[in-house]
C-alpha cells in the first residue's frame, strides 16, 4: 500500500509544482506502478478509460474544424454590435458565450477561441484586457461544471459512474446558472465603470462587418449540424445505451466526412499529450485502488465527519474545492473516485439500503459525486495555477503585453471562487438533504 | 579549367579607361561576342548579350566586393561559358556591396540550362586572385597574350566545387546587440533584406533578426490567433502597437536561432540550410568571426534553373 502511495504522491507533487510536464510524470508512475508490479498490468490496462480518452478526442476534433471557420469571432463582432458598443454590456454577453461555449468544449479549448477575439474587441474599445481574460477563464471554469462533457472531472465522473449526460444537466446546470450570475454581479459591481468604452471606440465596432469574420462559411453550414446532432446524441446517451465516447468520436467521424477535411490535418489538432496524460493517471491510480488505498482514507474521511452524510458531502465539496485551486483537479478527481464508490456501504448499511440500489445511489452516492463535481470544477477558480485554462489565460496575457501575475489572478478569482462554492454548499443542502 | 578555356587574349582587356560601369559593359559585351561559342550561334544578334547583361546588371550590382565584378547573361543553345577579362586602369564604382571601387572585371555568358558556371568561373577566378603577388600581376598587367598565359599557368585548372564565400553577399552593416532597433529597420529596410545578423564587436556572431521577428516584436500575439481580421474596417492601432519598440535595441528582439555555415560550406549545404530547414539566410563564418550572408535570392539566381 505504501509503494503505489508514494509513486502517486511523487506524480502529483511534480504535477502540482510543475517540476516536470504533467504528461510525463503521470507515464512515469504508471510505468513504475507496472514495472515494480504493484498492480497487474491487465489490470492497468483495463482502467485505461477508453470512453474518455474517445469523449476528449471526438470534441477536440470537432471542435478543431470548427474553430478555423470565424465562427467565433463571427459571433463575437454580432455581440458586441447588438449591444452598441457598450463595454460593460459586452463583456458580460463575452462570459456567458465563454461559459456557454466551454459546457460543450473543454476549458483550455474555449479561451484559446474567444481570448484573441477579446483582446481585440477590448483594444478596440480602449477597456482593460487583463481583467476580462481573468474573467473568461473562470467562466470557461465556470461553463464547463454544467455538463458531463465540459470538464474533465465531470468526464471522468460520468464516464465511471451510471451518470448521464442529462443527469449532468439535470443537476448542475441549474446550481451553474445561479453561480454564474452571481459571479457576473461581482464583476460588474467591481469592474463595471472601468468598462466603458468612449462614443468614438464605440463607432469602430458599429462599423466592423461581422460576415466578413466567416472565413469558410460552407464548413459552418456542413459542421454546425454534425455538432448538433453531436450533443443530441449526449442527451439521447441513456435512451440508445451508447456511451458519450461513442457517441463524441462518430460525430468527429462524420464532421471529417461531412466537411471534407484530410483525417490527417484533424488529427493534427488532438491534444494527444492530453490524451496520453490521462492514460498515465488512470494506470497510476489503479495501483492505488488494486491496494486498497482508497478504503483506507475512504475510513479515515468518515472518522472527521463521524459517518454524516451532508458533512461528508460538504467536507468533499470544499476539499476537493481547496485542493483544486492548488493542483490540477484531473488526479483528485481520479483519485478520489474509487474513495467515494469505498464509503457509500457506509451510509447505505445502517440505513438497510442495498449500496447498488436506487435508493442508495439516488440519496447517497449521487450527492457525494455532485459534490465532488463542483468542487473540482469550481475550485480551479481560485488561484492561477488552479486549473490549466487559468494558466493559458496569463500566457495568452504575457504573450500580448497584458501581464496577469498570480495575485492578479487570485484577488479576482479567490472571490469567485469562495461565493460559487457557497452557492454550490447552499444548492446541495437545499436539493439532497 | 573555365577561365583557361573560356578565355582568349582577343577577350582580355589590359588598362581600359572608361567612363563608368555602363560604358565598360558596352566594350565588353561588345568583345565577349567574339568567343567562339557565342560566334557560332547563327541566330544570336549582338543586342541579345549586350540588353542580358545590361538589364542583369540594372537588376542588382554584379560586384561581389574586394575589387571584382562578374557581370552575366544566360544565353539559349550555348554550349560552354563564354567570358570576357578586363583590367581597368583607374578601378570605377560599380555599387559594390563593401563599397570599394572595381578594377577586374569578368563578363561570363553561361549555357541557360546550366547556371551555376557563373558561380564556378567567380570560385576559379577569386581562388586566384587570393594570392596577393597573383592579384598585383592582374592590375598591372598591360598585355592580354600575358595575362592569358599567367591565367592558364596559374589558374586552378579544377572544375571548383561552388563554396558559401563564393555566393555570400558582405555584411551590410555593423549590428550590435545595444543597436537601437529604428537603425536595424533601417538597414533592412535600405537594403531590402529579410535577415540581419546581430554580431559582438569582434564580429563574433551572437543573433539574427528578421522582418518576421520585427513584425512580432511590434504586432501583439492574439492576431496570429485569428482567421482574419477584415471584418474589422476601422482601427488603426500601430502607433500603439509599436510605440514600445522606440527604445528597444537589437538584443530586444534577436533571436538565437540561426544557421551559421564556414564560408567553405559546400552549396548543397547552403541549399539545404535555405530550402529545407527553411532559415531565411545562411550566415558566413570564417575563423568564427561573421563575414557575410546568403539569402535565398542568392540561390534563386545562382542555382535555381526552370
Amino acid at each position: 500500500m505504501l509503494a503505489p502511495t508514494i509513486i502517486f504522491t511523487a506524480v502529483y507533487v511534480l504535477i502540482a509544482f510543475n517540476l516536470l510536464d504533467k504528461t510525463a510524470a503521470a507515464m512515469l508512475g504508471a510505468v513504475m506502478v507496472v514495472g515494480l508490479h504493484l498492480v497487474p498490468y491487465k489490470v492497468a490496462l483495463a482502467s485505461i478509460d477508453l470512453n474518455v480518452l474517445l469523449l476528449l478526442i471526438g470534441m477536440m476534433t470537432i471542435m478543431g474544424i470548427l474553430a478555423t471557420t470565424g465562427f467565433i469571432e463571427w459571433m463575437a463582432v454580432v455581440i458586441a454590435q447588438r449591444a452598441r458598443g457598450n463595454g460593460p454590456v459586452i463583456m458580460v454577453l463575452f462570459l456567458f458565450v465563454t461559459a456557454f461555449t466551454s459546457a460543450f468544449l473543454d476549458n483550455v479549448t474555449t479561451v484559446i477561441l474567444i481570448a484573441p477575439i477579446t483582446i481585440l474587441i477590448t483594444q478596440i474599445l480602449e477597456v482593460p484586457t487583463a481583467p476580462v481574460l481573468i474573467m473568461e477563464a473562470i467562466f470557461s471554469n465556470i461553463g464547463g461544471t454544467a455538463t458531463l462533457i465540459g470538464d474533465p472531472p465531470n468526464i471522468i465522473i460520468g464516464s465511471s459512474t451510471y451518470l448521464t449526460f442529462t443527469d449532468f444537466i439535470f443537476n448542475l446546470t441549474p446550481v451553474v446558472v445561479v453561480i454564474a450570475l452571481v459571479c457576473v454581479a461581482i464583476f460588474y459591481r467591481r469592474a463595471g465603470a472601468m468598462m466603458k468604452a468612449a462614443p468614438e471606440t464605440r463607432d469602430r465596432i458599429l462599423k466592423a462587418v461581422p460576415r466578413l469574420a466567416i472565413t469558410d462559411l460552407g464548413r459552418i453550414k456542413r459542421g454546425l449540424p454534425v455538432l448538433g446532432l453531436t450533443i443530441l446524441g449526449f442527451f439521447l446517451s441513456r435512451p440508445l445505451d451508447i456511451e458519450p465516447g461513442i457517441i463524441a468520436i462518430g460525430g468527429a467521424m462524420i464532421m471529417i466526412v461531412v466537411c471534407r477535411i484530410d483525417i490527417h490535418t484533424a488529427l493534427e489538432r488532438i491534444e494527444w499529450n492530453t490524451i496520453l496524460f490521462f492514460i498515465g493517471l488512470f494506470m497510476t491510480i489503479s495501483a492505488l485502488e488494486y491496494n486498497g488505498v482508497f478504503q483506507k482514507a475512504g475510513t479515515g474521511i468518515l472518522e472527521i465527519t463521524r459517518g454524516n452524510l451532508f458533512l461528508t458531502v460538504i467536507v468533499i465539496l470544499w476539499l476537493s474545492a481547496i485542493t483544486s485551486a492548488i493542483v490540477d483537479n484531473i488526479p483528485l478527481v481520479i483519485a478520489m473516485l474509487p474513495l467515494i464508490q469505498s464509503i457509500v456501504p457506509t451510509f447505505a448499511n445502517p440505513l438497510g439500503l442495498d449500496p447498488a440500489s436506487e435508493a442508495a445511489t439516488a440519496s447517497i452516492t449521487e450527492p457525494l459525486l455532485w459534490a465532488l463535481a463542483l468542487g473540482a470544477c469550481l475550485g480551479g477558480n481560485g488561484t492561477l495555477v488552479g486549473a490549466s485554462a487559468n494558466v493559458v489565460i496569463a500566457q495568452i496575457g504575457h504573450r500580448n503585453r497584458c501581464e496577469i501575475t498570480f495575485w492578479d489572478f487570485t484577488k479576482q478569482g479567490l472571490p469567485m471562487m469562495i461565493a460559487s462554492v457557497a452557492v454550490a454548499t447552499i444548492y446541495l443542502w437545499l436539493r439532497y438533504f | 579549367m573555365m577561365l583557361k578555356e573560356g578565355l582568349a587574349p582577343d577577350r582580355i582587356l589590359v588598362g581600359v579607361e572608361v567612363k563608368d560601369k555602363w560604358d565598360l559593359l558596352e566594350r565588353m559585351a561588345a568583345l565577349v561576342l567574339k568567343s567562339p561559342v557565342l560566334a557560332c550561334l547563327p541566330d544570336l544578334g549582338p543586342a541579345t548579350v549586350h540588353d542580358a547583361i545590361i538589364a542583369r546588371e540594372r537588376e542588382v550590382s554584379t560586384a561581389v566586393g574586394d575589387g571584382c565584378a562578374f557581370p552575366h547573361a544566360r544565353v539559349a543553345g550555348l554550349g560552354a561559358p563564354a567570358l570576357c577579362l578586363a583590367i581597368l586602369r583607374s578601378p570605377i564604382d560599380f555599387d559594390a556591396p563593401d563599397g570599394k571601387p572595381v578594377g577586374i572585371v569578368c563578363m561570363v555568358i553561361v549555357p541557360e540550362d546550366n547556371p551555376t558556371i557563373t558561380l564556378k568561373v567567380m570560385a576559379e577566378l577569386s581562388t586566384l586572385l587570393l594570392s596577393r603577388s597573383n592579384r598585383r600581376f592582374f592590375i598591372h598587367a598591360d598585355n592580354p597574350k600575358r595575362l592569358c598565359a599567367f591565367i592558364a599557368e596559374h589558374a586552378t585548372g579544377q572544375d571548383l566545387p561552388i563554396m558559401a564565400k563564393d555566393i555570400m553577399r558582405d555584411r551590410y552593416a555593423d549590428i550590435h546587440p545595444e543597436t537601437p532597433l529604428a537603425l536595424v529597420t533601417k538597414v533592412m529596410q535600405q537594403y531590402r533584406i529579410e535577415a540581419i545578423a546581430v554580431i559582438e564587436h569582434d564580429a563574433t556572431l551572437v543573433g539574427q533578426i528578421t522582418c518576421d521577428e520585427l513584425f512580432q516584436f511590434g504586432m501583439p500575439n492574439f492576431f496570429t490567433q485569428l482567421r482574419t481580421i477584415s471584418f474589422i474596417r476601422e482601427f488603426d492601432p500601430f502607433e500603439r502597437y509599436f510605440k514600445h519598440a522606440q527604445n528597444a535595441a537589437a538584443k530586444d528582439v534577436m533571436s538565437e536561432h540561426f544557421s551559421a555555415l564556414a564560408e567553405d560550406a559546400t552549396l548543397l549545404e547552403v541549399v539545404f540550410e535555405l530550402a529545407v530547414r527553411r532559415f531565411p539566410v545562411v550566415h558566413v563564418l570564417r575563423d568564427g568571426r561573421h563575414v557575410g550572408a546568403i539569402d535565398r535570392n542568392a540561390v534563386l539566381k545562382y542555382v535555381i534553373n526552370f
